[in-house]
């Protein structure tokens, strides 16, 4: 069983980057797979924005960027995986993120994960007009196409590709990646209404190398993943090669039960673990809580 | 007047990412003041589009991208300043320019300087889904939005090409703003035009030209300087970071070309070794160090 983590709640602290790479560097020493890092390039000033879907991140959340944070840190780590949770894809343009990643990859090894959504904030997606395109309600139709053109990019040294949002002639990135290519995995739903609609599970099935799901064992949540693993047969993939990874949260359970709520999610299907807290208040905790989350994982 | 390098020959070096963070860390501990990196997102399959008009990289070239690359060594280094030499943001994203730059700027506790130029290849900003024509004014435009996210808290623009509302970055960079320097013109054709030396008097903080002292130069400088008078500008605040070429130059030539720039009014001498290995680029560089840094000032 892999764990990975995150920084999620370190937006909420204030400015603190040696504590950020020392949480990072504990992680490491401690044996967890990866790290999740989250992606806003704009911050929200909410009060003046009604119009926009509840969101933890404002424009008062200290938000590193992703890419340049993740390569800062690959020069100082030499095993802990680096894993976007995630990256709103469709708000950028696609053949950046294609050589930012493969730079991030190259620089770290082969360490990275590119975790994507289509993101919710119709704000932010105005606010980067450079971006590949289309519309906020065309997101959908933008983030497939994207991810075709990140795995041609990723491994031919020759692409040629033309789509709705996309022109394409004779061009390449070099160097290429170390993983070729680098595993796309795809979030979806939030934490209050994890199970997203139909067409997201079947977009799961047909393009993900992996997901990041908000749900926890139970039977709706079964009925969901049953519905990714059909749309993978119809596609006619195998279902075991698209990675689950599910979250357990740590607030207030003892290792007995923490120990049993990973039995349940690794029953469920899961095949990786992701461990978070919501009432950790500083670094400092963060790092405590993952130390004190060494034996659970001693116990896998 | 402080010297920089640059890592240009090394997209001729293939795979050899250790040799580059030796370099690097080389010209840091040496103390050289910078180090110039250059942006290239997509590489361009050249024979197949006919050829392309005066580029010196190519598919086959083996380029890094620059804000990623600039952030793994942030935390190699302690004292070098990372420069962009130069970064076609035309081509990107400007929040996201922004945002990484702002990023940079923290990682390295300030040590990022933006050099950025409108760009050349027509068929880069095809592939990239980027409007050739307009860059330029579009360029003007991208950078209000840049500085505007860099010092204030909350940012509303709405411009031909942005359409931005309440919105900000945070963390701020450690330098508000982040300079901004243009860069131009090529080291066969260095005069730039009148509308590009008029746009570094009225809003550049610093440019950095491929011009040879002479009357050539000294002419563009007039321009730029007239161009910072008219728009209510210090001309003496706006940088210089010129070229050298060291080729084969004898350490006395190589003097004179200093001192030559140092009258002309050069911030920043930016040294261009010749091609060789990441090997020969490090003992270059220590030798330009030793023979022609200390001699001429």
């Amino acid at each position: 069983m892999k764990f990975g983590t995150n920084i999620y709640k370190f937006t909420q602290y204030g400015e603190d980057l040696a504590g950020t790479v020392e949480f990072v560097k504990t992680a490491e020493a401690l044996g967890f797979n990866h790290v999740r890092f989250l992606d806003h390039v704009v911050g929200i000033i909410a009060e003046r924005h009604s119009g926009i879907m509840q969101t933890p991140y404002t424009s008062k959340s200290y938000i590193h960027e992703v890419f340049t944070l993740m390569a800062f840190l690959a020069g100082q780590t030499s095993r802990i995986c680096f894993m976007t949770g995630v990256l709103i894809l469709p708000q950028r343009p696609t053949l950046l993120v294609a050589k930012q990643a493969a730079e991030v990859d190259i620089l770290s090894g082969g360490r990275l994960t590119l975790g994507v959504g289509v993101g919710y904030n119709a704000i932010e997606f105005r606010a980067m007009t450079g971006n590949s395109g289309g519309n906020f309600a065309e997101r959908g139709t933008l983030f497939e196409e994207q991810i075709e053109v990140l795995r041609r990019l990723w491994t031919k040294e020759d692409v040629t590709f033309k789509g709705r949002f996309h022109d394409i002639q004779d061009a390449c990135l070099a160097p290429l990646p170390v993983q070729r290519p680098i595993p796309i995995w795809l979030g979806f739903g939030r934490r209050i209404s994890p199970i997203p609609p139909d067409k997201v599970l079947r977009r799961v099935g047909r393009l993900a190398d992996g997901c990041l799901p908000q749900w926890l064992p139970g039977e709706e949540a079964r009925i969901a993943l049953g519905k990714i693993h059909a749309a993978a047969r119809e596609a006619g993939r195998n279902p075991d090669d698209i990675t689950v990874e599910m979250s357990i949260y740590g607030d207030g359970r003892s290792k007995a039960e923490l120990i049993d709520d990973i039995k349940r999610v690794r029953d469920f299907g899961a095949h990786q673990v992701h461990i978070r807290w919501d009432d950790l208040s500083s670094i400092r905790d963060n790092i405590e809580g993952i130390r004190r989350f060494r034996e659970v994982m001693d116990a896998f | 007047m402080s010297f920089g390098t640059n890592i240009y020959n090394f997209t001729q070096y293939g795979d050899d990412l250790p040799g580059l963070i030796e370099f690097v860390r080389t010209a840091d501990e040496l103390g050289f003041h910078n180090m110039r990196f250059l942006d290239h997102v997509v590489g361009i399959v050249a024979e197949k589009h006919g050829g392309i008009a005066q580029t010196p990289y190519t598919n086959k070239s083996y380029i890094h991208e620059a804000f990623t690359l600039i952030a793994y060594l942030a935390a190699l280094t302690t004292r070098i300043q990372f420069v962009t030499g130069v970064l076609v943001p035309t081509q990107r994203e400007t929040c996201l320019v922004a945002k990484q730059a702002a990023e940079i700027d923290i990682l390295s506790g300030g040590r990022l300087r933006l050099g950025m130029g409108v760009g050349y290849n027509a068929i880069e900003f095809e592939t990239l889904g980027a409007d050739f024509k307009t860059r330029g004014k579009r360029f003007e435009e991208q950078i209000s939005v840049m500085r505007a996210f860099w010092t204030q808290e909350e940012v509303s623009f709405k411009g031909q090409w942005h359409n931005i509302r309440d919105a900000s970055l945070a963390p701020l960079p450690i330098q508000r703003p982040i300079p901004i320097w243009f860069g131009m013109g090529r080291m066969y054709a260095p005069v730039p035009t009148d509308a590009i030396l008029a746009r570094v008097g009225r809003l550049a903080d610093g440019w950095l030209p491929m011009i040879q002292p002479g009357p050539e130069a000294r002419e563009c400088i007039r321009k730029v300087h007239d161009a910072a008078r008219a728009a209510g500008r210090d001309p003496s605040m706006i940088g210089m970071d010129v070229s050298l070429v060291v080729g084969d130059k004898s350490k006395a030539q190589l003097i004179d070309e200093v001192r030559a720039f140092r009258d002309l009014g050069a911030t920043y001498i930016n040294a261009y070794f010749p091609v060789s290995s990441p090997r020969g680029e490090i003992e270059a560089m220590k030798r330009f160090r030793g023979e022609v840094i200390d001699a001429a000032a």
